[in-house]
């Protein structure tokens, strides 16, 4: 529609360098937020595969040094302190 | 972007209970706080959180705002999608630039989902329970007592059910009194149509 307008005044701007830097700054924007956002579901499941020393030692951590050892998960775990072992 | 849409509405179909125990461990005032443990790794020393008269209200405020962020994202986002593109096109060969966009064709064109969310928001708000029970159990000096959470703590607590029974009449009163007032004051600023 725009397109066979020849009016000099509209401008349809091309998708180039600028629109590729603003996405990639929304994305950016947006990923942070859902870092965020996510972040404790990321800590429950993490602190569930830990031993408990470790989730107090280093809350955060996504490798626990326990794994795949015995953790919460294991059958015949009944204690989240029978773990440590 | 449905990806964004996912992560963002995670927390709101979460059991409100079950998100409030890990928050409670991310607010725990001393150093096993995982907030006080990633403020003590920039140098900031250890805040109290729940237990500060002035950091308890903003703190729970924070865990709704984000338990309710994707509800809110969801219908916006249903809203943005409804408004058609030839508004846009026609304004754009009008010469109106990107604000100029916003304010004349999606801010007006948004107004219905923005009333939709103003109404149901400022009802949840009142009705807040689950957070000052599971965070604050009322919170430092009262500060998160809310509406509700008094409701309870009179009705089921002190077992004063008569004085629990008149907030509860109250609460509907205030609800519907505000209600009505928003509907009286943004209803003729809604626009369903340009």
């Amino acid at each position: 529609m725009a397109r066979t307008l020849t009016l000099p005044a509209i401008q349809i701007r091309a998708p180039g360098r600028r629109v590729a830097l603003k996405n990639t700054l929304v994305h950016l924007v947006l990923l942070a937020s859902v870092v965020v956002v996510l972040l404790p579901y990321y800590l429950m499941i993490s602190t569930s595969l830990k031993p408990i020393q470790e989730i107090f030692t280093d809350p955060f951590s996504g490798s626990p040094r326990a794994w795949p050892g015995r953790t919460t998960w294991t059958p015949g775990t009944t204690r989240p302190s029978a773990a440590t072992s | 972007m449905s990806w964004y849409r996912t992560a963002f509405f995670i927390p709101h179909v979460t059991s409100l209970a079950a998100a409030a125990m890990v928050w409670h461990w991310l607010y725990n005032p001393d150093q096993f706080g995982l907030l006080n443990y990633l403020l003590d790794k920039v140098g900031i020393p250890p805040q109290r959180w729940l237990l500060d008269p002035l950091q308890a209200m903003p703190a729970i405020i924070a865990v709704s705002i984000w338990s309710s962020l994707g509800r809110d994202i969801v219908i916006f986002l249903a809203g943005l999608q409804s408004i058609s593109q030839d508004y846009y096109e026609a304004a754009q060969i009008d010469g109106a630039n990107n604000w100029q966009l916003f304010r004349h064709v999606t801010w007006p064109l948004l107004s219905p989902t923005t009333y939709f969310i103003l109404i149901i928001s400022m009802i949840g708000a009142f009705k807040i329970f689950a957070l000052p029970l599971f965070l604050t159990g009322g919170g430092p000096i009262s500060k998160t007592l809310t509406i509700v959470y008094s409701i309870y703590q009179q009705g089921f607590q002190y077992f004063r059910m008569g004085y629990a029974s008149a907030q509860a009449y109250t609460l509907f009163a205030i609800i519907f009194l505000i209600t009505m007032l928003q509907r009286r004051v943004l209803a003729h600023r809604v626009h369903y149509d340009i």
